[in-house]
């Protein structure tokens, strides 16, 4: 062969090997849904500033359900990331640990250990969340060897994930190309689960009979794989210094059988166990609003309770010095503050009761438009009134009549705009950031006028009563609607779903 | 190992490194061990059969040389009065030695092909139909159907009646004749070659050539973008609407007809590009087995462009020996004779016709359907040639114009019409469901389907049925330069730049829209299992 076509040979193959590049990362699916970017939580690991992390935690859904580091870093000033994955088992959070320790020397490694009595392979859709963000390397070579023996699926899909999603043509859509790194990404792995799907009372009342050594089922075993993965786990961690940790989120899908074979594994290997199930009154979830899945997994609302816990339990057990850049410290902090901000926003839709709501709004954070619609009616009580009052809103009391229009505007705890008025009352516009508000509110005659606008989107807020719109400043969105009727008796609550996060509800 | 299959690739390319590293002496050498490896990596211990083949085949071309030989020295003996035999009778008992190892040659590999293919379809029925039970008489053999085994049958058979012609020298070497029948890229389906075409390119040494590698490459590309995203894609469509044909009516079947005539096309065409690049890049040029077929202005024509070398070796082995035998001669004088001119001449084509479309069908499968096919295509062969002189004298006598376009677009347009149609027959698995499917083709009244989204409900979703079309259409387009210029050479023209972004398109069309992988029921190549 001639000089000038090898030259020919090794450009044609550079350009096919950045073509196939560039189409194989807009052909893999993204995996990232808006309550748990798969992708992203690996793909912001290797972002983080190198061994700024005083913990990782590895595991599967469990850990980064229950489990927000920006909340530990506010109250402990532990930092700390969520590596894991949905459904990961055991021998792949090995490699896990084996990536994460390239790149970070934490002072403690925590293993949820919420797979560890599962020796089944998990399916294909799975392994693949699991493995294909990770960066090339030998590690995921392994991993990836192993998922291929023991589930036979195809080595060549894995290392040219084009072959196996080549089909996805048909299904692209514009997050397909959008493949810079998206650098507003702060949740350290968190999954933020936004929905609340309660537990049964029956199951409720199972869980909080659990005591150990109480049961008189017979104790499972902990399988090879899973033992060897563990153990592997512990090795890594040895060979770094680094402690090792298992613990046990709060979940319904768990007994004491397991907990005590877990704790008998650990003892007989000399690995600190904590599961929290048994600290459970400490910890105060409540499975009817700390669940997005009747109990397998936390919501939001028990990963802050859970995080607290676990987070003191750090402290008081390990001895930390963090290393970290002012400006990654900055980051830490904001970042927290967001997430502080979302709780509080999620936990706005789930109160029924309207002077708790009233409390509630007292937030910083908050730009609130309360608007009666025709009239406040007879069952608006004197301490709802003085929750309000609070506020520094006054409420009236309406016109049995006429009804009365009152239009209002907090921002923070401050009110920027209020009236009241006979026929229509509409408020001065209040611009904050990029948006407008405007308020109007109507009396009996005139109620159908009722309306809040934020920015370009209209609230018809014209159901009998209050209707309040709750606009979250750190979030840049309406994060409430809800309407109270207090015409009604028991002053009925009645939210409007926001968009605060689209749940993908499974894991 | 599939032709589109990774390891196929990483085969070929393995395979054509060694070769070149090698002196030429030892090329066809390599050749015939990794042609062995092929097929019994794909084949395992079915490859008995082809070994037993290739045995048997060399075996019987030496005979029939030797019996040649023998004659040539009875006849110098005869003369020089050393031997006391009759001229006739020597060339008869010549004739005869010869035939007889023709008939072995056809009772050994025809026989093996004619049991293997057909013995347990043809006892399961008559089990099943009689005996109550599938293997309840006659026992079934369960042995499978060894790897092109119809090709490098046809493909040995066709050397030995050279050889018996005379047309071709046996070949004396064992390992050389073995390697003309297992030549591994073409044993998955042909083409099938002629001994005399072949083996000087088989047994001579290449020296490496980078304009051979490129223009393989190009080939097997194109081939791949004919079988992957044309033929693999269509045959989505076809296998949903004719394998669930009692879900389905009127101008959806025909709308999977003309899909299922891509997918052949696709299948097949793409399949051979795909060997003769292979072939190519070693410097080995296989002949062409497609000449662009739906260009075809009538049946006969068709098959001329359509597998032509099954075609050829029907007409040389098959057509010609029956339609000039003395049998057909008696006939012909007979008919002549009585004054039927015209019958004399053309009663022996047209039987040894209808004859060759029924052995044609019969070797597609065993069921009635498949004779029914050789029948129909018979049939329009004979009438075609019969009245073809006919209707172009009507044509002038209507003032049409049957030189222009548009005359010849309509004769594409009725011969894909009726080739479309003969598919159908064999379609399914059973003729009744054929019949059913055709009655309901030709009393369509769903015209609807064109007009509601009715096309995207036959397997193919909008996107998929879109791809298809588009490609048809590259097809179509890259065939009417194909009729008018040898498109590689003209590429070779163009600059680089423009080579490259061509190739990078096609190479890219095949990994992202070709029908492979996951969730793909992308078997292999449809005529592997013959």
């Amino acid at each position: 062969m001639t000089r000038k076509n090898v030259i020919k040979l090794i450009s044609a193959s550079l350009i096919f090997i950045i073509i196939f590049g560039i189409l194989t990362a807009v052909l893999e699916p993204k995996w990232n849904y808006y309550g748990n970017q798969t992708q992203t939580r690996v793909q912001a690991f290797y972002r983080q500033e190198k061994d700024s992390q005083d913990v990782i935690y590895l595991g599967s859904s469990f850990s980064y359900c229950g489990i927000s580091p920006l909340k530990i870093w506010e109250e402990q000033g532990i930092s700390g990331y969520v590596f894991s994955n949905p459904a990961q088992k055991a021998w792949i959070s090995a490699y896990y640990l084996e990536e994460a320790l390239k790149y970070q020397t934490p002072e403690v490694v925590i293993y949820e250990a919420g797979a560890i009595l599962d020796e089944e392979e998990t399916d294909e859709g799975h392994n693949r969340k699991n493995i294909d963000y990770l960066r090339w390397s030998p590690t995921k070579l392994k991993a990836i060897m192993t998922v291929c023996k023991n589930t036979g699926e195809s080595k060549k899909e894995y290392l040219f994930p084009l072959l196996r999603f080549h089909s996805r043509w048909s299904d692209l859509d514009q997050s397909d190309f959008h493949l810079a790194w998206d650098s507003s990404y702060y949740l350290m792995g968190t999954a933020l689960k936004l929905t609340t799907r309660p537990a049964s009372q029956k199951n409720i009342a199972k869980y909080e009979a659990w005591q150990p050594g109480t049961m008189e089922t017979q104790k499972s075993d902990i399988g090879p794989k899973c033992t060897d993965a563990v153990l592997q786990m512990k090795k890594l961690c040895q060979e770094k210094g680094i402690k090792f940790q298992l613990v046990r989120m709060p979940s319904m899908q768990w007994s004491p059988e397991a907990g005590e074979t877990v704790q008998q594994f650990a003892d007989e290997n000399q690995i600190p166990f904590l599961d929290m199930n048994l600290h459970r009154e400490e910890i105060g979830v409540n499975w009817r609003t700390d669940t997005h899945d009747k109990g397998m997994h936390l919501n939001i609302l028990g990963c802050e309770k859970a995080s607290s816990f676990l987070g003191k339990y750090l402290k008081e057990n390990y001895k930390f010095e963090t290393k970290m850049s002012e400006d990654n410290r900055k980051f830490w902090d904001a970042s927290a503050a967001k997430f502080n901000s979302l709780v509080e926003s999620y936990t706005l839709p789930v109160i029924k009761d309207c002077e708790d709501y009233a409390r509630a709004l007292g937030n910083e954070d908050f730009i609130t438009a309360v608007t009666v619609c025709g009239t406040t009616g007879s069952y608006f009580t004197d301490r709802q009134r003085q929750a309000f009052s609070e506020l520094g809103l006054k409420v009236p009391k309406t016109d049995a009549e006429k009804g009365t229009a009152y239009s209002a505007l907090l921002d923070g705890k401050k009110v920027v705009r209020e009236k009241t008025k006979a026929g229509v009352a509409k408020t001065k516009p209040y611009t904050w950031g990029e948006d407008t508000f405007w308020v109007v509110s109507g009396d009996l005659s005139h109620s159908g006028k009722t309306l809040v606008t934020v920015g370009e989107n209209e609230y018809k807020v014209n159901k009998p009563g209050l209707n309040i719109v709750v606009y979250d400043k750190t979030l840049g969105q309406v994060v409430d609607v809800v309407n109270f009727d207090t015409t009604q008796e028991g002053v009925p609550a009645k939210h409007v779903k926001q968009p605060l996060i689209e749940d993908d509800g499974g894991e | 190992m599939g032709l589109t299959s990774l390891n196929f690739f990483l085969f070929l390319a393995a395979s054509l490194v060694v070769y070149f590293q090698l002196s030429e002496k030892y090329q066809w050498r390599w050749l015939l061990a990794v042609s062995c490896f092929f097929y019994v990596y794909c084949s395992r211990t079915l490859s008995v059969f082809i070994a037993i083949t290739c045995v048997a085949t060399y075996v019987l071309s030496i005979l029939i040389e030797k019996s040649e030989l023998r004659y040539k020295d009875e006849l110098k003996r005869i003369k020089t009065g050393e031997l006391d035999l009759d001229k006739k009778a020597a060339k008869a008992q010549n004739l005869r030695r010869k035939r007889a190892c023709i008939w072995a040659a056809a009772l050994i590999n025809v026989g093996m092909l004619v049991v293997l293919k057909f013995w347990d379809l043809i006892f399961t029925d008559i089990n099943t139909r009689f005996f109550g039970g599938a293997e309840n008489f006659v026992p079934l053999l369960h042995i499978g159907l060894p790897l092109g085994i119809s090709f490098y049958t046809f493909q040995a058979v066709g050397y030995l009646v050279d050889v018996y012609r005379k047309q071709v020298a046996a070949e004396h070497n064992f390992f050389k004749a073995a390697l003309f029948i297992t030549f591994f890229p073409q044993i998955v389906q042909g083409p099938i070659s002629r001994f005399g075409q072949l083996s000087p390119e088989l047994y001579s040494g290449h020296k490496f050539d980078f304009k051979n590698l490129t223009d393989g490459f190009y080939l097997m590309l194109w081939g791949m973008f004919k079988k992957m995203v044309i033929a693999d894609r269509a045959g989505i469509m076809v296998d949903y609407v004719f394998y669930d044909y009692q879900n389905f009516s009127g101008w959806q079947f025909w709308v999977a007809a003309f899909a299922y005539a891509f997918q052949m096309y696709g299948d097949f065409s793409g399949g051979i590009d795909i060997v003769r690049g292979g072939a190519k890049m070693f410097g080995i040029e296989m002949v062409d087995n497609f000449e662009r077929p739906y260009f075809s202005k009538d049946i006969p024509e068709f098959w001329r462009r359509w597998h032509m070398t099954l075609g050829t070796w029907f007409r040389d082995y098959l057509f010609y020996p029956m339609s000039l035998s003395s049998t057909a001669q008696k006939v012909s004088k007979s008919l002549r004779k009585k004054g039927h001119l015209h019958l004399a001449k053309m009663l022996p084509a047209h039987v040894s016709c209808i004859v060759l479309w029924l052995a044609n069908g019969a070797w597609h499968g065993a069921g009635t359907q498949y004779i029914v096919f050789g029948l129909y295509h018979g049939v329009l062969t004979v009438l075609s040639e019969e009245y073809h002189g006919k209707l172009v004298q009507l044509g002038d006598k209507l003032h049409i114009n049957q030189k222009c376009a548009s005359f010849s677009f309509f004769q594409m347009a009725r011969t894909f019409f009726l080739v479309a149609v003969g598919r159908v027959i064999y379609i399914t698995p059973n003729f009744g469901a054929s019949l059913t499917i055709l009655k309901s083709m030709f009393t369509a009244k769903n015209v609807g389907i064109f007009f509601n989204e009715g096309l995207y409900k036959l397997g193919l979703d909008r996107p998929d049925f879109y791809v298809l079309v588009f490609a048809c259409l590259v097809l179509l387009v890259v065939e009417i330069f194909q009729e008018r210029m040898k498109i590689r050479e003209w590429l070779y023209e163009q600059n680089l730049y423009f080579r490259w972004g061509l190739a990078f398109g096609l190479i890219f069309t095949v990994l992202i829209f070709g029908v492979y992988g996951h969730g793909y029921d992308a078997a292999g190549f449809i005529y592997m299992q013959y």
